[in-house]
Order: C-alpha cells, then structure tokens, then sequence
C-alpha cells in the first residue's frame, strides 16, 4: 500500500461546487426542452375506494391542454418490488397518492386547472390505517392475492432463543414506535421525457439506479431497454428516494407519448409530502437478555411493517433490520420475524439507512436498560460485547476489520464521557443528559442482486488529461470526486486534470447503483484497478523507451519519474504512444465485483464485502416546562477504513448527524385516516442552522484490505444511531424512557408528566 | 392590467411588465433566465428562492414582483464577477458547504445579507442569519465555517 | 434550453386587473375608497400565500409597502408611534424599540427568518389577523393602540377592538391601518415567549407575552396577552386579576400559570393538541413571573 499519498486523504473540494456556488448548474425543474410541455398527475381524494367514472371533458377544454391520460388509455404494466403498482389505477385506489389521470399542457396552470377539472366519482371502501388492524380476521382486503393482507414475511435466526434465555440474568421486554419521514430532499421529484424521430426515449432522470432503472421503465412502457438512454443531470438530494420507479416517471413517459412532445412532470412540495415514498414506519417489539457480567445472551425480535397501500422498497428493510438485530455486538441467540402489511397509508421506499434507523433505535436502547440492570455503565457494557476484527457473526457476516471498539473509546475521550454522566441538573426546569450508541451497517455494498459491481473506462488524451467514465452516480454525496482523487493519485497527476462522466447510460458502463453505501467501495475499487492498468501501460511503454528496469520508475507530478530524475512528461509519453507504430491508445477498463456474497433462503451469508462501524455520543437539555429536548454536542466517532476526502466526509458526517437529529426530535409525517396533515416546511421541520449542536467527529482508520486504499463506505451510518444516542441521554437526563419518534415537546412533556417529574399545568384547576 | 417595471438587475437596467400576482421568483426565473434561485417550497419556508433586494435578503417566492420597481436585485448569478467567484462563494467551496448544491443559492444570498449587516458575525450570528434557509445534506456546519472564513479574511 | 420552476404553485388563476402604488396616504385613501374590491398588500408575506394557495385574487392590489408616511419610528413623550409599514427586521434593529417597546424586540427576535423579516410588516401582522401573530400578541400586552384612516374618517381602536377573529378585522373596506402606538410604562418588567426548539421559523404553537410594573414588590396591572390558544390573541383577564397588586410567591405564580392554561380557549390541530397548548400557557406564564420575581 502507497504510504504518502497526495490526494488521498486530503481535504479536497467537490469538483463541482464552483460551478454550484455561482448558480450555473441546472438541476432537472431548471431544465427545459424545445415545445416542452408540462405535465400534472391527478391524485386520490380517498384513501380506499372504488373509482366509478372518471370524467376527462372538462379537462381536454381547458385551452392549451394536448393529452389526458387515464388507465384506459395506456398498457397498464403492473411494476414494483410487489408488482401491486400501476401508472395509473386502474379500479381500485389504495392511498392518497394514488395516480388516476395526468395532463400535458402547454404551461404548468393550464395542466393544474385541468387536473381540477377532472371529475371522478368514487364509492368508498373500507380502509385500514393501523397496522396491527391489517392482521386482524375480518379486517378489510386490500389485495384478492393477499387476503391476509400481509404480502411479504421474513423470519431468521441463530441459537437458541430457550437457551438464550436459560442462560440470562436480565431480561428486558420493549415495543418500539416509528413514523413516517420525508426524505426533503431540496430538490423535489421530477422527470423530464422525450422522444426522437426514431422512437428512442430520452429521460433526464433523477434516478440513482440508471441501469436497473432503464430495464425497469422499459418493462413498463413496452419498450426496448436499449432505446432508453438515461440522462441524470445535477440532482437536489437523493438519500435512498431515487432508488425505485414511481408511477411518476412512466406518466411522462406515456404523455411524451401520446402529445409527441418533451413533458416535463416537477413536483410541488406539498406534492413531493403527500406522494413521495417516506421511511417505513414500523413497531418493534423487542427483547434483550444478558447474563450477570453483561454480555449478551439473546436478542428476539417481531417487527411490523406498515407497507402502505403499495409495494417499494420499504417492504425490504427487514435484510438491513435483521442485520443489526443478529450483529451489532456479540449475540449467540438471536430470532427476527417480520410481517410487511398493506395498510390504506402512503407506502415507503428506501431511505439512507434502509430500517436501520429503527432497528437501532430499539436495539441501543436495550443496551442501555440493560446496563443499568446489570450496573455498567453504557459504555463499559458497548466494550464488552463489542466484536474483533475476523470475527464471524452469528449471520455469517464477516467483519475483516472492526472499529468498534475504537469508536467507542473515541467517543469517550471526546465526550469526556464520565464528566458528563456525573452531571444532570441545570436549573430548576433544566436537566442535562449524556447517551451513547453504536452501529453497524454495510460498508461496501450489499449483494442483493446477482452483480454488485460497476464498471470503469479511464483514457488519457495527448495533453495528459484522464477521463473516467464510470458506471455510478453522484447523488451529491461527492462519489465523483473521490474517484477522480483515486485516479490522479495513482497516475501522479494534478486532480484538475482528472474529468469524470457519471450521467449518460448512452456513454457509461453498467453498475448497479447509488446504495447500501457502496459507491466509495465499489466505484472505488473499479476506478482504481482501471487506474493501475493505465498506469502500468504508461510506465511499461517508459520502461520500453527508456531502457530503464519497470520497478525503478514511478508517475508524479505529470510525469514519468525514475527515483528524483523526471524522465518524461505525462503528455508527451501519451502522444508517443498514439503516433508509434503500436499506435496505441490509452484507454484501459475495469469492472470490479465485490466479493460478498448473496444471502441464502434463510439469510445467512456475507451481504458485503466490509463493514462500518460507529459510535455516537448525544448530549442534551430537556426543558421540563415544555418538554422542549435540545442536542447541546455530538461526538461522533467513523470507522471509515481509510479517509480518502475528509472534506467530504465530514460533510457526509456532519449532515446525516443533523438528519438523525431531525428524525429524532421533529419529523414525523402525520397521518391521519390515511391523510397527510403537514405536508409542508410550516409544519414538518427538518433542522435549521440555529439548532444544529457542535459536532466533533474523529475518524477510525482500520484499513479495510479489500477497500480502495483501505477504504469503506459510510454514506448511511451517520444518520443511523443518533436517534438511539438522543433517548438514551433523554433517559439520562429524566429517567423516562421514551420509546416512540420523534421526541416532540409535546410528547417528551406529557412522559415527564406522566412520570410525575413536573406538575400538569394543563389540568383543570379543580382536579388539581 | 400588467405592472410596468424597471429595475436593475445584477447590475444591468431591466424592465418587464408583469401581473400584480406574479412573484419576484418567477419573473427571474422565466422571463431572464435566472436559475439561480430556486423553487424550495412556494412558501417562504425554505429560502431556496431568495435574493438581494437593494442587497437586503428577500424571498422570491413571497415577494411580489411588482415591488422591485425602481429598485435594484441581485440574484446568486450577480454575486460573481468577470474575475471569478467572490471570496464568499469561494468560502462556500473550500469549506465543503456543497453538497448536492440546491440550497447553496439561497444560502449565499443569506450569508451576503447578513455580512452586509454585520461584517464580523459571531458564530451565533450567522446561525441565526442562516436560520431561514433550509439544506438537508451538509447539516450547516460547513456552511457556518465557511461564512466564518470569510470574516477571516 | 430554459428554465422555469414549478410555476403552479406561484401563480394566480385570474390576475387582478388594477395595481396601485400610491405616494401619500390620502390618494391611497383615494383609491380605497373609489375602487371596488381593492386590497391593501404590505410586505405580501401573508399576501402571496393566500392568493396561492386560497386563490383570493382582489380586482386591485394597492401597493403600501414603500410609502413614505407609513415608515415612521417616532417617539413620543408617553409612546412609541410605529408606522404601519415598518418591517420586522426594523423594529428588530431599532434602539428605541429595544429601548421602549420591548416585548415587540423580542416577538421580532423570534418571528419568521431574516428574509421573511425583511418584508413582513407589523401591519401587515395585525391585519393578517392570525390566531399565531406574534406581534399582535406582544402589542395586546403592550396596550397598544391603532390608528385606522378613511376618506371618511380617521379612529384609534385597541388591538382586540382591531382583530375580531381568525382572518377578521374590524377595517372596513376603504379603511387603512396607518399607525400604531404603543404605549411608554416606566419601570415596566416585560416578557416575551414561545414554542418551539427553534429561536425562529416557527408559527407559535402557543406565545404569551407579559407586562407589569413592579412596584415595591407588588404587581401593577399585570397584562397577560396568549396567542395561538383562542380564535384571536386573547389576554387573561382571570389570571391578571389573581397576580394584580400582589407580591409574588411561588404558590400564587403557579395559581396563576394555571389559571391562564385554564381559561384560554386553545383547538387541537397539526401543530399541538389543546391540551399541550395549555401546558404550554402555564409553564410561560410562570416562566414570565419568575423572570419578574427573580429579577
Ligand atoms: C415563512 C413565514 C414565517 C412567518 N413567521 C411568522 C411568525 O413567526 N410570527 C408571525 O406572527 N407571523 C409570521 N408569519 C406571517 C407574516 O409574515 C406576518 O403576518 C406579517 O407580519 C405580515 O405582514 P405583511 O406586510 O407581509 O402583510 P401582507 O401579506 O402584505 O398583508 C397581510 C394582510 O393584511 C392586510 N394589510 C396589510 N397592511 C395593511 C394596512 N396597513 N392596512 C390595512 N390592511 C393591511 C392585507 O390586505 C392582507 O390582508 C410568517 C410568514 C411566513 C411566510
Ligand atoms: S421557495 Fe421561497 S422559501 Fe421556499
Ligand atoms: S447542499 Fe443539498 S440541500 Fe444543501
């Protein structure tokens, strides 16, 4: 392994920044086509019900209207991971988002006005808004196919759970409850569709799975893949909500279609609340056992799964769930079952962290009871069943390097842990708190299809300018520019002279996607093995012409160095090459597969190649009065394998620390008799500046052998197990235990109410 | 009946005419092409859509477009010169205050204000400077050092 | 290839057809009072949002942001008069409000962003008749008054002669907000709070503002204004009452922070349930009094 290095590790800008700074890049509702037009979706009133008649008169008179569409006038491909979701529905509506006609129009009003004017009847059904009512006999169908109403089912384990339990001398026994959230990505949901005169589709997508995306949409408006091109211009956030097909997309699609016409479809933002996919929702019930020094003896675990009225990827976090469930820490027994039931609600899709933000939730605060039931401290029992590098988890997940341990002393020092535990009160209606939690998430893909892989193709040109063509995206995250510091690492050349192209699939090769915080790790890896191959070429050539021993020369600086002697100039090795008589290009390719593993039918096996690890500290205040909770500081401690950009990091850190923050304190969707109430910035809060805690952040360097340079991915973990971290000092801080997100003033108020630590102002005079 | 307007924008005389309804954002975006600012929300929640009006913060989501008559707008485009980005942009890019890159605009916009206002922000300041804007990738802290860095300088 | 945003969301169906920027307060009269269905517009803060998203488009938007005779900071012997178009972000750098009219600093201090700031105006803030405003809430505790003008005549109303109920004013349609007074109090402890983590960017999901004058120890005619919790910012009389010319202990703040949760008049809805509201009222209203009391 190289020991200095120049570009890795260094704080390098995102490549594309200037050009964000000064508002020159066009994100997709920025863009536009000649004679575009645009596109509005009709949606549900109702969240069951049968459609009667949909009358479209009123909507085709509106002047500057080209096409409505409804079921009746497309092939209504059934799609989705439960081939339960249609373009358009057909009969039958099952949430509020549910689609039931579109317009083109000329301008957006026009195609709004004409979406009101469409009228549609409806006879209501009877709905399910509660999970638990789902499973009930009796209770209403939402699929023929699936009359118990639960479509998907997992069930895993190791051990013993008897033996589990024989073998415990504390037991704790919890049901935990989480929500719905928003992604709020900035930049809300948008598709823009175009046809040429030969019939081939052109889509400016925001997909973060372009090739999975192309066979997919291709499959659901009848067409050949390979006369879809997938454009993916600079997109406002993804985190995970780009990762599946929305009915959305194929609307543009047929309205393209039918007016022959560009149409562009852009959410509104109460749009993008009521009709994008959330987090899953889901009830945890949870039990812990450890024996009397503390280690763990089991874990037994029944999650419920609001699925919602449809299929997407939400239906699929139990893989991630069940991982933390049977690994984080050592567990010899360990059983998960999960029941994924359709309810008349909106339905989830993946969202960074992919349930194990909620798995985690629940699992870290049994550690803690449990600590305190055995008398350890937090972190002393997280060191007691923390796991070793090489060890093999109950699941057969291989950690070949482990930084838990280190993340957790980490935390410590920095946190100046035992300082802060010994110090609660703050005033009269102020308590301070201090918690910890630990994860363990994917650190380098997740091998959920049969390739895992991505595909690279780098060329120097005759001015020694590398370009990288490589199969993944940038999402924001800043993957383009780790890869270009990879590439210019190991050619010795100047990142400004590195150009990566990630947004054509007319241009770049297959890869399976932005997700299960792969992109570092596998895109890594791709380019830098494409990397070595140019350079290899480039210095055997130099050896060749030179007459000099291959091992003696090395690339730095733009040029071919023999030890401190600069024998040629990057650029013109190149063009020697190209005008020799071997005429010969540089352009090598790569494609990289990870060398995990797809699980078996009972889920054993190791899903990746790498793992990562953290642990998180939460300082808080809890206002008594008003049950108002504050994060004060986060010390946050990554086991990263190997910094490869730590601006960029610490931005990834930094960001998901906040969004953890969000989903613990404020966001939650809040759904009523399946309705949206709050489907706005006014009344669903992500953080804002002024709430943002100081956040320090220490790195972890445990040198994963496989990753590129040692690296593992991190893109989800910051955002896993701050949630966890913030109760656990919650109960610190005021001995309540709350076992339901988010942690709003009201909530938080009414425990410590209910708990008798501060008087009900609220009560009436007379009862009190 | 349409407003007629003359203003200067990013330095330029302009003039439109537009309905008493349209907002300030959509004039930019639509009839000069402005970008820059973005639709966030519609709401006045985000701050995605906001620019300098007489160098004073504003939204142009909820900003009337007739009320820039006779006076003077800056939008994220304006912030830079011929010379290349201004040492606040700049900031904005060697912090890493970047990511996906959608609020960065308004952002900007913000912080300029509020350096305006008050050239030498506590960190406290700028928090609450930036309260109105809205990011969800980068968690703020970057952005916070970045304008920091700008009073450095 | 060109841009444009998600314009739906920023545009109104029929346009008005008359727009007005009147130089002086008389021809804004003028036009009040000559034009059918014209519409005051301020800042437009609350404006733009309900021709959006209520599409209530006027026949004619009368333009006051900029006029002149409506921006004063003027201070009189026994009162602080306050323009009807003077913004947020004014009174939140303004000494003499700081100075004089504290409890309108400090609504400022935790009211929308600084660009919502920048426009919104403090009659806008009391025309708009929100249950939630802010200032409105901190002027009633103030005993402020308002001055109206019409072609016909010219009235001082009190604030809760003023705002009549959710979205309703006591203006009638020619009539202009043009000035408000509040009130100088000498020796005056003052008190300002809100829900919410935020500092900012928060519609209050309970507010109370408190004013008294502390006199060798006793409380002279406390006010207790509440927003958020009633149809309109309401004062609390009953727990006035309670804490009127007494000393304070802890036993009589928390007879009164419970008879203010008591007899606001608070609904459930997405941004807390009545009952919350009400704890928050209590825990406010004895936060303002162990400020005084401390202090
Ligand atoms: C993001 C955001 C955050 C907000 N935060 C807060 C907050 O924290 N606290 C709060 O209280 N409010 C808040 N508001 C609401 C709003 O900003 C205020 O009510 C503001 O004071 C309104 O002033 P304006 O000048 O913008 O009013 P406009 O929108 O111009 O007018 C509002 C209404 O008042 C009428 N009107 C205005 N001036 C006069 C006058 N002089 N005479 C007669 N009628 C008149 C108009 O006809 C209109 O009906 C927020 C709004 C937004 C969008
Ligand atoms: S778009 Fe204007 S504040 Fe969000
Ligand atoms: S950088 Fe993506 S929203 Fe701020």
């Amino acid at each position: 392994m190289t020991t200095e290095t120049r570009w890795i590790g260094a704080r390098v800008p995102k490549l594309d920044a200037p050009a964000k700074a000064t508002g020159q890049v066009r994100y997709l509702s920025d863009l536009s086509l000649p004679g575009m037009l645009h596109g509005k979706i009709r949606r549900s009133d109702r969240p069951h019900a049968r459609i009667v008649t949909i009358d479209i008169g009123q909507a085709l008179a509106v002047p500057g209207v080209h096409a409505v569409l409804t079921a009746r006038d497309i092939d209504n491909v059934a799609f989705g991971h439960g081939n339960d979701n249609n373009a358009f529905k057909n009969d039958i509506v099952r949430c509020i988002r549910d689609e039931i006609a579109a317009v083109a129009a000329e301008t957006e009003e026009a195609a709004e006005r004409a979406c009101r004017a469409i009228q549609v009847t409806y006879e209501d059904l009877p709905a399910i808004f509660d999970p638990r009512e789902a499973l009930q006999p009796g209770a209403p169908v939402l699929y023929a196919e699936h009359p118990d109403n639960r479509p998907f089912t997992y069930s895993y384990g190791h051990g013993s759970i008897e033996q589990g339990e024989a073998e415990s001398a504390f037991v704790v026994d919890n049901e935990f409850e989480l929500t719905w959230v928003n992604h709020c990505c900035m930049g809300v949901s948008a598709i823009l569709a175009s046809f040429d005169a030969e019939g081939r589709l052109t889509l400016h997508s925001q997909t973060q799975v372009p090739f999975l995306y192309r066979r997919d949409m291709a499959a659901i408006v009848g067409m050949d893949p390979a006369d879809i091109r997938v454009i993916q211009p600079t997109i406002g956030g993804a985190f995970g909500s780009k990762l599946d097909i929305y009915p959305f997309e194929p609307i543009a699609v047929h309205l393209a279609r039918a007016t022959r016409r560009p149409v562009r479809i852009v959410f509104s933002r109460q749009e993008e609340f009521r009709a994008s996919p959330t987090r899953q929702p889901a009830i945890v019930t949870l039990r812990t056992g450890c024996d009397r020094q503390g280690r763990l003896t089991f874990r037994d675990a029944h999650v419920l799964l609001d699925n919602g009225g449809h299929t997407s990827w939400g239906a699929t976090i139990p893989f991630v769930m069940m991982q933390t469930v049977s690994s984080l820490y050592r567990v010899p027994h360990v059983r998960f079952a999960c029941d994924v039931v359709y309810t008349n609600n909106p339905y989830s899709g993946s969202f960074r962290g992919y349930g194990n933000l909620q798995a985690t939730f629940a699992v870290e605060q049994q550690v803690d009871m449990l600590a305190e039931r055995c008398g350890l401290d937090p972190l002393e029992i997280r060191r007691l069943n923390a796991q070793h590098s090489g060890e093999e988890t109950g699941q057969g997940l291989v950690f070949s390097t482990c930084g838990l341990k280190d993340c957790l002393d980490s935390v410590a020092r920095q946190s100046d842990w035992a300082q802060a535990r010994s110090n609660r009160e703050a005033g009269a209606k102020l308590r301070r708190g201090v918690g910890v939690a630990g994860l363990l998430h994917v650190g380098g893909g997740a091998k959920i299809y049969r390739s895992d892989g991505c595909g690279s193709i780098l060329s120097i040109d005759d001015f020694g300018k590398a370009t990288l063509v490589t199969g993944s995206s940038d999402i924001g995250q800043g993957s383009e520019t780790v890869l270009a510091q990879i590439v210019a690492e190991v050619l010795g050349i100047d990142i400004a002279r590195v150009r990566v192209i990630n947004d054509d699939t007319d241009v770049k090769p297959w890869d399976v996607g932005v997700h299960a915080s792969r992109t570092s790790y596998v895109a890594g890896n791709s380019a830098l093995m494409a990397a070595r191959q140019a350079r290899d070429k480039l210095l055997g050539a130099a050896a060749r012409s030179f007459q000099v021993p291959l091992e003696e020369l090395s690339l730095r600086d733009g040029s071919v160095m023999r030890g401190s002697e600069r024998l040629t100039a990057l650029d013109r090795l190149v063009r020697s090459l190209h005008f020799s008589e071997r005429a010969e290009l540089l352009v090598t390719q790569a494609y990289f597969e990870p060398a995990s593993v797809k699980q078996d039918s009972e889920f054993r096996g190791n899903v990746s190649p790498t793992y990562a690890f953290a642990a998180q500290v939460a300082e808080v205040e809890v206002e008594l009065d008003t049950g108002v909770v504050r994060v004060v500081r986060v010390s946050a401690a990554h086991d990263v394998g190997k910094v490869l950009n730590a601006l960029g990091l610490e931005g990834q850190i930094e960001g998901g620390i906040v969004m953890g923050m969000g989903y613990a304190l404020s966001e939650e969707l809040k759904i009523v008799q399946g309705m949206v109430l709050n489907p706005s910035f006014r009344d669903y809060h992500i953080p804002t500046a002024p709430e943002v805690p100081e956040i320090r952040v220490e790195f972890i360097e445990t040198l994963d052998p496989t990753g590129p340079f040692g690296a593992k991915g991190v893109g989800e973990a910051p955002a896993i197990c701050l949630a966890a971290a913030i109760a656990n000092a919650v109960y610190h801080a005021t001995g309540v235990r709350f076992t339901r997100l988010p942690l709003t003033p009201e909530r938080v108020l009414e425990g410590l109410i209910a708990a008798g630590l501060v008087a009900d102002l609220g009560a009436s005079p007379c009862q009190a | 009946m349409p407003v007629k307007l003359s203003f200067t924008l990013n330095g330029r005389p302009v003039s439109a005419e537009v309905e008493p309804t349209m907002a300030l954002l959509e004039l930019l975006r639509e009839r000069f092409d402005l970008t820059g600012a973005k639709l966030g929300c519609g709401e006045g929640e985000c701050g995605a859509c906001a620019v300098l009006l007489d160098e004073e913060a504003v939204l142009g989501c909820l900003t009337p477009a007739f009320a820039v008559d006779g006076r003077t707008v800056r939008t994220v485009e304006g912030l830079s010169s011929s010379e290349g980005l201004s040492a606040l942009q700049q900031a904005f890019v060697s912090e890493g205050a970047i990511q996906c890159g959608f609020c960065t605009p308004g952002m900007e916009i913000a912080a300029a204000s509020l350096l305006r206002q008050e050239p030498r922000p506590t960190p406290e300041q700028i928090r609450r400077g930036l309260e109105g804007n809205l990011c969800r990738c980068t968690g703020y802290v970057a952005m916070i050092e970045a304008v920091e860095a700008v009073n450095d300088d | 290839m060109k841009g444009g945003p998600a314009r739906e969301a920023l545009r109104a169906v029929n346009p008005p057809t008359g727009y007005f920027r009147p130089d002086s307060v008389a021809d804004a009269l003028e036009i009040l009072a000559r034009v059918d269905q014209a519409r005051v517009v301020a800042g437009g803060t609350d404006w733009m949002l309900s021709v959006r998203t209520q599409g209530q488009v006027p026949a004619a938007v009368v333009d006051i942001f900029r006029l002149e005779e409506l921006q004063g900071l003027i201070r009189h012997p026994d009162a602080l008069e306050i323009g009807a178009a003077v913004t947020v972000a004014r009174l939140l750098a303004s000494a003499e409000v700081a100075r004089d009219a504290p409890l309108l600093a400090q609504a400022a201090d935790r009211f929308g962003s600084p660009p919502v700031r920048s426009r919104a105006t403090i009659g806008g803030n009391l025309c708009n008749a929100s249950p939630a405003a802010d200032l409105t809430v901190a002027l009633l505790a103030s005993d402020a008054t308002v001055e109206v003008a019409s072609r016909r005549c010219r009235r001082s109303l009190a604030i809760r002669e003023l705002v009549l109920g959710p979205r309703r004013t006591a203006l009638a349609s020619d009539e202009l907000l043009v000035s408000v007074r509040v009130p100088i109090r000498p020796g005056a402890v003052w008190a300002f709070q809100k829900s919410g983590r935020r500092p900012a960017l928060e519609i209050s999901a309970a507010a109370v503002a408190f004013s008294a004058v502390l006199q060798d120890g006793h409380l002279r005619e406390p006010r207790i204004a509440c927003g958020a919790v009633a149809p309109t910012p309401m004062r609390a009389l009953q727990a006035e009452r309670l804490i009127a010319d007494r000393r304070l202990d802890p036993s009589l703040i928390l007879a009164c922070a419970r008879r203010a949760a008591a007899e606001v008049e608070p609904i459930d809805d997405v941004r807390g349930s009545a009952l919350y509201r009400r704890r928050l009222v209590g825990a406010f209203v004895s936060r303002c009094l162990e400020g005084c009391h401390a202090g």
